[in-house]
Parts: structure tokens; sequence; C-alpha cells
């Protein structure tokens, strides 16, 4: 088990290159460069020093050595528009990001599984199609639109909630969480329901009813915890998603996360800070993947056996715990 | 889905039969959603396709001031923009505009996309991986950052848009279709093929890629969906159309500045894009369930 | 347990049981009166063609029949006296898994792929027993051991195990609660031989052991002479034939018995030609009024195919649902045994 945790650690080594690279070839050719345009404020002179302290008077692949190690030390160079390190501004607005990532993933679980669970189960009925619909629209409306209209309603008309900024606690995380988790929820509602399809079917269940299992409990202890396990995955996938829609969502309600600096970074041809902050979303969505395929991997008794190859003889007393016994 | 081989005598091509795709349209036509998903992708194809010919010209770009910000009315249905144009004609319109720009995405995407795909998963060793790599390194970086480093790479015009939504999907369609291409080529008639001595390019294209047809429909079709959702986000965001061009998402942005006040203005455009993605999205999963019934069942 | 001193007896007793699916529009006549009575300590082995209502009646045992599309339509099925149609879904979870139990088809498929296997053994002795968990998991453990399970693979997966030996740990789970009835349905067909073998050796020992009774689905002629104490032959739903192992294999009545002997091919003679029941089952939506079996019996005649058939007994065990037995000097091919 061991083993595959430590394949897996380092497998994220050559996607950070890979991604720091991609990511630093493209933004870098796309310079048009930041320098000129306020090079009205310096001197020709200036304007030299300012160029060879970034590089510009070399080829690309200097700078990417540069950057890389600055990248190894963790510097990812300083913001010209800013005139910070590119990791602090990153660090300071990731908080708030990973807040609105994690609420909105909440907000998609709460909605979309029992909602999955109950269409599964009235399998071909209205509510069954009906929730499909659901699910379809809310995958079918763009994240900003649904937002803006959100804003209108509960903010404007209502005044229920803040139409933007961080700065009333819990209640400015609610419209944009709504927003982003809806379009999660589609998916997932979605995945939850054709796991319960698949499982539902299963004859293990009927296994479990034979024995006398109270029909709950079969369907909780039986049924779920199977279900659950193709879910686990695509949490991980949506959470990624979740962290890329946050972009747009974080702009609609001028919500100071990453996704507003790379924007604004963007608008203000901040190179420098959109290289770091991809470079950290990409490796951030990197690191969650993994954690979710060791989840996955633990929850999975047979996937964990594939993993553990060589540690596993018949008849040889087992290393691998139990589940906790019977609930 | 046991596959019916038949072999036409003078190609030598061995697809399915033309019954099973008659076997399909029965079980699309079943499907209530996607029939009415169907429905409205014909409409809005035929207005797409005929809007020059019956939408007045005046009614779209026409500034008249005096009507400027005016809310839904008999004389507006929509409402009118800052500039006093109509709405509703406007949204209309640009229905060809956001069509367009979906399409096109998709269509660099699977041009792109589903060879390196095909070619990755019937190669298979290092090639597969090497591909499999690099694809995994592109998708780690979210689909909109993606497209939004790729606009502010090349530039802010329209094509650059189509191009960046479009390679912002590629690795989607490598996937899908190494993933098909991977199940297709152990099936016994590629065996036969390759016994007759065909090159490998030829197989590739000739006889497996056609078979794979049925997720990689499936795919383009979900995927104009969310090309015309990621291009009119990124207009939103500035970088991509900008107004006054009709285009449903460089409405929204300019929209946007009077939300408060006048949220008609955003509200109808939104709503032509959700039911234009709602109906791809219907007939795509509509034709997930056919094209596959075991899938659903 | 109720019941009168004769009914100590009986352990089960299925009385004109009728159960329907109905699919698409249709309704699948899967059962058709079919009665039967089983005696403590007694092996009846259940044998007849795949769809002949063989599943369908063990599962009706259990009142396990899946609600759309199956419906039980009328019937009594008493457990210890008790009508387990009539019990509500507390009752039954009670019964279920103690007083019947029942061995499934496809070891593949019936064991939670996330439990270990003494996991789902102990389960049972903890919904019906009140014992600690720990007691629990060291009859569990018994149980595994008794089927041929070591104790240091009870913390495996089903996984982890052959088919053969996933077999056992659905018999340890049939098993766990000491079940006066045990169903075993095909329990072996899955195996090859050899372990088929082991199984059956296994299922005669703990008859003898606990005296268990059992009613033994299968469609092998063979494994029910060497299990079985009582036979009964269904066909479409109901049963033709019944009795002892001795009176259905040596004295065998009904012409469709005498077909499924005919069709096994004969050791002595190899060089004889197979000889099939010729025909198919008959479509289970549309089930004739007369004998169902008539459309393939060499012996029918206009009668057969109108009339209603009744039981004819041919001794206090044996009977058979043919109604050419009501003419005095019919008889079939097949030889009597003595």
């Amino acid at each position: 088990m061991h083993k595959y945790i430590l394949r897996r650690v380092l497998l994220l080594i050559p996607i950070i290159l890979g991604v720091s690279l991609l990511v630093f070839v493209m933004t870098d050719s796309a310079e048009g460069n930041v320098l000129q345009l306020i090079g009205d404020d310096y001197t020709p002179q200036q304007m030299a020093e300012l160029m060879h302290e970034y590089g510009y008077d070399r080829s690309v692949l200097y700078r990417y050595g540069n950057y890389m190690k600055g990248l190894v030390r963790g510097n990812l160079g300083k913001s010209f528009i800013y005139k910070r390190p590119v990791l602090e501004l990153y660090l300071q607005r990731l908080p708030a990001t990973l807040k609105l990532a994690g609420a909105s993933i909440l907000v998609a679980i709460v909605l979309s599984i029992p909602l999955g669970i109950k269409a599964a189960r009235s399998h071909g009925t209205l509510i069954d199609n009906g929730s499909m619909v659901l699910a379809l629209l809310g995958l079918s409306m763009p994240n900003y639109w649904l937002g803006l209209m959100l804003a209108v309603l509960f903010s404007q008309k209502l005044h229920w909630f803040p139409s933007g900024g961080n700065l009333a606690g819990w209640k400015s995380l609610v419209l944009p969480a709504i927003t982003l988790g809806t379009g999660l929820m589609a998916t997932m509602t979605r995945t939850t329901r054709s796991s319960m399809l698949d499982v539902i079917r299963q004859d293990y269940l009927r296994t479990a009813r034979a024995k006398g299992v109270p029909e709950k409990v079969v369907i909780r202890k039986h049924g779920l915890r199977n279900a659950l396990i193709p879910i686990i995955t695509i949490i991980g996938t949506e959470l990624g998603k979740a962290l890329g829609g946050a972009v747009v969502t974080e702009n609609v309600f001028s919500y100071p996360g990453v996704g507003r600096l790379i924007i604004e970074a963007v608008n203000q041809r901040d190179t420098i800070t959109v290289t770091g902050c991809l470079i950290m979303t990409a490796v951030l969505v990197a690191v969650i993947q993994l954690f979710v395929d060791i989840l996955y991997a633990v929850v999975d008794p047979r996937l964990r056996a594939q993993y553990t190859t060589g540690r596993r003889k018949r008849g040889k007393k087992q290393q691998i715990t139990t589940q906790g016994a019977v609930v | 889905m046991t596959k019916t081989v038949g072999a036409s005598i003078d190609t030598g091509t061995f697809t399915k039969k033309k019954s099973q795709w008659v076997e399909v349209w029965g079980r699309f036509k079943k499907n209530k959603g996607a029939m009415i998903g169907l429905f409205v992708l014909i409409i809005l194809i035929g207005i797409a396709l005929t809007e020059g010919l019956w939408i007045p010209e005046e009614k779209v770009s026409t500034i008249v001031v005096a009507d400027r910000l005016q809310h839904p009315s008999r004389a507006h249905w929509f409402g009118t923009d800052e500039m006093g144009r109509d709405i509703f004609w406007r949204t209309l319109y640009a229905t060809r505009f956001s069509l367009t720009i979906g399409f096109v995405a998709v269509v660099v995407s699977a041009v792109i996309g589903i060879p390196i795909g095909a070619v990755a998963g019937y190669v298979g060793g290092k090639v597969e991986s090497i591909v499999m790599r690099l694809t995994d390194i592109f998708s780690a970086i979210p689909t909109i950052l993606m497209a939004i480093a790729i606009v502010s790479l090349l530039g802010r015009t329209t094509f650059n848009l189509m191009l960046a939504v479009g390679i912002s999907s590629v690795p989607l369609f490598i996937r899908v279709t190494r993933a098909s291409v991977l199940t297709v080529k152990n099936e016994e008639y590629i065996e036969a093929v390759k016994a007759l001595g065909k090159s490998d390019l030829y197989i590739v294209f000739r006889h497996v890629l056609p078979n794979c047809l049925s997720p990689i429909i499936v795919q383009v079709t979900l995927r104009i969906a969310s090309a015309i959702i990621s291009s009119s986000s990124l207009s939103f965001l500035g970088l991509g159309i900008k107004p006054p061009t009709p285009e449903w998402g460089a409405l929204l942005t300019a929209g946007k500045e009077y939300i408060m006040g006048y949220s008609y203005m955003c509200l109808y455009p939104g709503l032509a894009i959700m039911i234009t993605v709602l109906a791809f999205n219907l007939v795509g999963d509509g034709l997930r369930d056919s094209l596959d019934p075991k899938l659903k069942h | 347990m109720n019941g009168t001193k004769q009914q100590n007896d009986i352990v089960l007793s299925i009385k004109d049981l009728t159960v329907h699916y109905e699919v698409d529009g249709e309704v699948v006549e899967a059962v058709n009166n079919l009665s039967l009575d089983l005696r403590e300590g007694k092996v009846l082995g259940l044998v007849g063609e795949t769809g002949a209502g063989k599943t369908t009646t063990a599962l009706s045992i259990l009142n396990l029949i899946p609600f759309p599309p199956g419906k039980i339509k009328s019937g009594e099925i008493l457990l210890n006296g008790k009508n387990i149609l009539a019990m509500n879904i507390a009752e039954l979870e009670r019964v279920r898994g103690k007083d019947v139990a029942m061995i499934f088809q496809d070891p593949m498929t019936s064991l939670n792929p996330v439990l270990t296997v003494v996991d789902q053994v102990m389960e049972s002795i903890l919904i019906h027993e009140t014992s600690s968990k720990v007691e629990a998991r060291e009859r569990a453990i018994q149980m595994l051991e008794t089927v041929g399970i070591a104790a240091e693979r009870a913390d495996e997966y089903p996984h982890q195990f052959s088919g053969g030996m996933k077999q056992r740990v659905v018999i340890a789970i049939a098993l766990a609660c000491n079940s006066r009835l045990l169903l075993a349905d095909e329990p072996t067909t899955a195996l090859d031989v050899t372990i088929q073998a082991q199984v059956l050796d296994l299922m005669l020992k703990l008859k003898e052991q606990f005296n268990t009774s059992m009613i033994f689905i299968t469609h092998d002629l063979g494994v029910v002479a060497q299990v079985c104490d009582e036979v009964a032959v269904m066909y479409a739903g109901r049963i033709v034939e019944r009795g002892t192992l001795e009176d259905v294999f040596n004295h065998t009545k009904h012409p469709y018995t005498e077909g499924l002997f005919n069709s096994l091919p004969s050791i002595e003679d190899r060089t004889a030609r197979l000889r099939p029941i010729p025909g198919l089952m008959p479509d289970p939506t549309q089930l004739p009024l007369g004998c169902t079996f008539a459309p393939r019996c060499s012996y029918a005649t206009e009668a057969c195919i109108n009339t209603r058939q009744t039981e004819i007994g041919f001794s206090e065990s044996h009977f058979a649902l043919c109604s050419r037995y009501a003419e005095k000097n019919f008889v079939i091919d097949r030889k009597e045994i003595d």
C-alpha cells in the first residue's frame, strides 16, 4: 500500500514539471510584454535594467530555467503590478478560494446524494426522470448567469445575502457556493444514481435480505457502501472543476480569491502572476486527485489487493485490518 | 453491445449494419427528453442557418438612444439595451454566432484529439504512455484556466476564442478515443484485416475508428454544449467576444453593467444559452443511452 | 414452535402456491398451484429444467419475490406451522436466516465485495442471536472451518477466494444460525466437478450432524441420487411427479420424468444417440388448461390436452400429475426397477 502511495507521489513530479513548462511557455510568449506597456514610466536605461532583471534580454529557456530554480525554492517571481512576490499573493488569496470550493462541494453533496439515491430507488418513475432533467438543467446553466440571477434575486431584491466581497462571514459564501455547487451537483446526482442503480441490482443485496437483515441496513450497509465508491472518485474530479469554475464565480461576486487574482492579472498583462497562479492551481488539482485515488484504494478492498501484490500469500496471516465489525 | 459484423463486398468495410442504426433511432425516439432536445436543436439550427433571410438588420444594430434601457414591453419583448437596441432580436440573431463558435471549437478539439487518441490507443506501448502522460499534464490545468491562458497567448479575437476553447477540450477527446480504440482493437475482425496485410494507418482510420463512433458522437454533442458555455464565460470575463457583436456571452457582458435594475438584459440571453445547452445535453444523453442500452439498465 | 403433534414433524408445508410475474403487460405464470410437504431431517430434490419455476418457489418460501414484477397470487406457506405469506416485514426479518436459510446459485455475485467473509457470516448471528461480537466472531470462524475455510482467511475479502471457496462461504452464511430448513438453489452448478463433490459431501455431513431439512434445487439427476431422500419434478410451474427417491427413480410414472432420464447419456451404450425431449417448454404467458407437457408427450391424447390434470396417487408417498393413469392399464416405456 505504501509503495502505491509513494509511486503516486513521485508521479507528481513529472506532472509539476510538465505543467510548469507548458504554462510558462504559454504565458511567456504572450508577453506583448507588460514591461512595454508600462514602458512610458521609465527611462530607457531603467527599462533596460528592468528587462535584464526579468531576463527579457535572454531566451525563453533561460527564463524558464531561472523560473524553475526559483520554483524549487518556493519563489514564483514578483508581480509587475502588485510589486509583491507571486507566491505571497497566491497564498493570501488561496484560503478564500478553498473555502468557496469546499462549500460548493458540500452543497453539491448534500443535495445530490439523497436526490441520486431517491432517483435510483424510484427508477423509471417521474421522480427519476424529473431529477435527471433537473440535474441536466444545473449543468446547462452558465455559471455566471446563475450567479447574476441569484445575486439579483437574493441580494438586490430580498437583501438576504451580500452580492459581493468576503466581508459578511459565512453569508458571503452562500450565493457563490450555491452558484458553483449547482454545476457540480448535476454530475454528482447522475453518478450517484447510476451507481445506486448498478448496486440495487446486485445479488448480494438479495443475500443480505435472505439473512433477515433489516431493509434499512441492507440499503445502507450493503448498498450504499458499494455505491459510494465511484462517487468518491467523482468528488475528486469535481473538486478540480470547482477550482476552475471558481474563476468565473469569484468574478461575478467580486469574491477575493485566486480566481479573481488570475483574471485581474490577465487583464493587466501581469504574466508572472498568471504563470505562478496557474501552476499552483494545477499542482493543487493534481494533489487533490492523488488524495482521492488513495482514498479510493483504501475504501475498495478489491483495489487494495492490487496495490499490495507480493505481500499476499494464501494461508499467511493477513495484515490488512478488518473494516469495523457489523454495525 | 454485440456488434453484428457485416462486410460489404467491394469496400470490405466492417461497420454496423444499417439495421442497427434503425434500432438506435428507435430507442432514441422513446426518450422524451432527447426528442424534445432534438426538436429544439433543429429549430435553433434552422434559425442560425436562415436568419440572414428574415431578421432585418436594423432591428439588430440600430441605435436609438431615445429608446434605451426599456423594460420588456409589447414593443420590445425582451426590452432594450443601453443603446436602445431590441434585445429580443439581438438574442435571436446571436444564435448563429454562438452556435458557430460551439461547433468550430469542437471541430478543433476533435480534429486534434481524435487522431492522437486513436494512434495512442492502437499503437500502445511507449507511444501510448507518453501521450497519456502528456494528456495528464494538460488536464491538470482546469479547462477554463487553460482556455484563458491560450487566449491571452494568442490575442483576443473570435477565432482565437474558438481555438482556445477547442484546444482546452483536446485531452477529453484523446481519452475517449483511446478508450474506444482499446476496446475495438482487440476484436476479431481487426485481426482479420491485419491478416490481409493492410498498413496500420489504414486499419486505424478505415476500420477501427468507424466502429468507435458511438462514444465519440456522444462526446461531440456534449462538448458542443460545454463549448458554448465556455466561450460565453470567456466573453463574460472580458477575454472573448466584445460588445456590440451579437453573441450571447457578449450580450451578457454588456448587460452585466446594468444588472441592478435592468436584470432583463442578462436574463434572456442567459436563458437562450441555457435552453440551447440543455438541448444539446439532452440529445447527447439520449444518444448515449440509445447507443449502448446496457449502460442505462 | 406452534403446531399440533402431527405438524411438529412437518417443517414446511406449501399449499396451492401461485406466483405470477407481470412484465411489459404480459403475465408469466411462474408457479401454478404448487403443493408440497417436507418433514424434518429430509432432503427434497426439486428437479426441473431452467424456467420450470424452482427458484421462484424457493424465493417464495422466504417471501423474497421481487415485488415489481413478481406477485404471489395465492397460497399458503407454512413454516413450522406459521404462514410466511401472512407475516409482516418485521416477522419476516426474524424468520429469514434463522428458521429458513437459502444458498443462492451464483457464488460470484452473492457476496458483498467490501465486507470480509467473517463479517458476512457474523451478520446473521448478530441479527438473530443475542451474542456479543466476540462470541459471534468465534462462531462465525467455527462455521467457516466447518465448511473448509481456514481461520486465518476469515478476514479476507470475497474476491480473494476462488469460486468453490466463495460457495462455501455462502453455505457458511446460510448455516450460521442452524436453521431448521435450508434451501439450496443449484449450489453446485457453477462449480467444477471435483469441487462439486466436496460441496455435496459437506451438505451430507451437515444433514447428519444437524438433522437439517433441505430443499435441494437442481437439474442434475445424478446429484439428486447422491443427496436426496425425496424428489419433486417440476415442469412449467407445476409438480408433475413426486415421491421418495426410490419411487421416482425406480418406479417412474410421469412421461416428463421418463424423458429426463432418457436424455441422460448412457455410459454403457456409448454409441446410442442422445434422446432429448422434443420441443420446448411452453410459453409461460399462455399456459393451456390441460396438461402443459402434452405437446411434447409421446403418450398424449385429446383428453390430455383439454382436461385439467389432477394428481394420481400410486402409494402413500408417490404421486404424478397425469390423467392417463386414470385409465386401467396405462404404463410408460421406462421399466420399473425393483
